[in-house]
């Protein structure tokens, strides 16, 4: 066991978290702001744009990452524009894998904060508003306060779905050793190459994390305050 | 101090139509559930802001004076409802610092404080409200309500929720904090003692209609409709308690079956005031004396309205009217048993 670990390349664990984390903090903003204008907003096309919204969940990884390997591929119009800012291509890179996370944990993200948003009883934003609160400060002070438990439920949902994304970040950033392989594609590789004990190591690990995940959810969805 | 309501609006079938004018510090709605009370005091806080609307606070036009109406935060309002909306994440203080609407944080935490110590909340400000019972949560709210320096406090049913000392120590407190601090008040309510206890100005609202405004005791004695009649068509009768004995302000004793002490208010259903011509002997009633001065027959019943040192109206049957020949008028006896007669602690004393 020993020789397993010190033999095992970490540069997947290192990468993973920071994707996971770019990924979770972009689902995060993206994820309230979408819950607050489908819980509160009225618009037509709501209940269209609350089904797009949760359709990476349904969707297969590998579909969800090849729309986004046309959106932001080479030939595309985002990726060109990338190439001529950055000088090189945005897929197969880190950051095609943190938007191939981003985009298949935002939905976990914006469905429990829709949820928290929309049980946060009226009566409390129409108070700090007869308070003489602007609308501004009632999202920041009132609703999201009221909300957070929902929305960091959420986000930790987010996070152990970030860390655990295989088919659409292989599809966009591929399988690079130390530079797009994340621990899931890691564990892949790991077992293509017949090396069971580094793939069952990190598989524990995963495994672990996802755990701590639910266990965190399962504490801010008991008891409120 | 003048309040101006009018308010026009119609939703899913219900018109509300209400007029309200009022210059005492108090003003009461009361009616039944459905009739359009809480509308109303939605509408004045521009919270449903559909409809016309005339709301005219102390001569500062909120809403419906030719310009735009004001939105909800400018309207300068303090509200207490009867589900707590503190803030559930937020300490007491922190509650009440919100609706301080000058200073930094620190000034704000320190207006925040005297508001506390107002309302005798202050052993509780670090505490968060689920922590508190809901007299003291409906105590704190009040602070809230009045830190912002409202030109009106909107009070929705407050006391409905508490038990009844509780209920007792915060119609007091609201009392005297509006006259401290000369904020007038909208109360909603559909407890009639309370109306009748509480109110300088009396608005009955029936479906989506004010149908009768007036001095507390001006709309308990001539009620315009049986239903009013019944809601708040009650004897009010002020005086101090002493045990089971109250003296009355204008003389003449009651025999109450609870005990009180000091300043009290009694009520009592004209229904439960029996008119004899002989006094009644024996049993522990009150016997009161007085003249027949009107009868005011309203189909199945005659409101009968008697002077004399304690005025009291009577409510009996048509055969009865006969029977002793009120018509006549002239010398009656009135009793009243001890159980009927309801004291409440006078607030407005």
């Amino acid at each position: 066991m020993t020789e397993t670990l010190a033999g095992i390349d970490w540069a997947p664990l290192w990468l993973s978290l920071r994707v996971a984390s770019l990924a979770t903090l972009i689902a995060t903003v993206l994820g309230i702001a979408g819950a607050y204008v489908l819980a509160r907003g009225r618009f037509p096309g709501r209940r269209f744009l609350e089904a797009l919204a949760s359709l990476p969940i349904v969707l297969p990884p590998t579909v969800l990452g090849y729309y986004l390997l046309v959106t932001i591929g080479r030939r595309s119009p985002v990726g060109r524009a990338w190439e001529s800012l950055t000088g090189g291509p945005l897929v197969f890179t880190p950051t095609a894998a943190v938007i191939a996370a981003a985009l298949a944990s935002t939905p976990f993200c914006l469905r429990a904060a829709r949820a928290a948003i929309t049980d946060v009883d009226r009566r409390y934003e129409e108070a700090a508003r007869v308070a003489g609160l602007s609308e501004r400060r009632i999202v920041f002070e009132v609703t999201l306060p009221i909300a957070q438990r929902g929305i960091l439920a959420g986000i930790a949902l987010a996070f152990a779905r970030a860390l655990g994304d295989f088919g659409t970040t292989i599809m966009v950033a591929g399988n690079v050793p130390g530079r797009t392989q994340t621990m899931p594609i890691a564990v892949y590789d790991r077992v293509q190459a017949f090396d069971y004990a580094t793939a069952g190591v990190l598989a524990l690990i995963l495994s672990v994390v996802a755990v701590l995940a639910l266990l965190v959810v399962a504490r801010f969805e008991r008891a409120p305050w | 101090m003048s309040l101006e309501v009018r308010v026009q609006r119609s939703v899913g079938g219900f018109d509300l139509d209400v007029d309200l004018r009022s210059d005492a510090l108090v003003t009461v709605l009361i009616g039944p559930s459905g009739g359009g009370k809480t509308s109303t005091l939605r509408a004045i806080a521009g919270l449903d802001p559909s409809g016309r609307q005339h709301v005219v606070v102390g001569g500062w036009v909120v809403a419906g004076g030719g310009g735009p109406d004001l939105p909800t935060r400018a309207r300068r309002l303090g509200m207490v409802t009867q589900a707590s909306t503190l803030l559930p994440h937020r300490s007491v203080l922190r509650n009440v610092a919100l609706a301080v609407r000058e200073g930094d944080r620190p000034t704000r935490d320190a207006e925040a404080r005297t508001w506390l110590e107002r309302v005798g909340a202050t052993a509780w400000a670090e505490r968060r409200p689920s922590a508190l019972s809901g007299g003291q949560q409906q105590r704190v709210a009040l602070a809230r309500a009045l830190a912002g320096g409202p030109r009106l406090l909107l009070l929705d049913e407050p006391f409905s929720a508490l038990d009844a000392p509780s209920r007792t120590a915060l119609r007091g407190l609201v009392l005297r904090l509006a006259e401290e601090t000369a904020t007038p008040v909208l109360l909603v309510t559909h407890d009639p003692t309370e109306a009748l206890t509480m109110a300088g100005h009396l608005a009955v609202i029936e479906d989506g209609r004010i149908t009768q405004q007036g001095s507390a005791s001006e709309v308990a004695a001539r009620p315009r409709s049986r239903w009013v009649a019944e809601l708040v068509g009650l004897n009010l009768l002020r005086g101090v308690a002493d045990g089971t004995l109250v003296r009355l302000d204008g003389g003449g004793e009651l025999r109450t079956a609870d005990a009180a002490h000091g300043p009290v208010a009694v009520t009592v259903h004209p229904r439960a005031v029996s008119v004899h011509r002989i006094r009644p002997g024996g049993s522990p009633r009150n016997v009161l004396t007085g003249e027949v001065a009107d009868l005011d027959a309203r189909g199945d019943h005659v409101r009968v309205r008697i002077t004399g040192p304690v005025p009291l109206v009577a409510e009996v049957t048509p055969q009865a009217v006969a029977e002793l020949d009120l018509g006549a008028g002239g010398t009656v006896h009135l009793a009243v048993k001890a159980t009927e007669l309801q004291v409440h602690p006078d607030e407005a004393a």
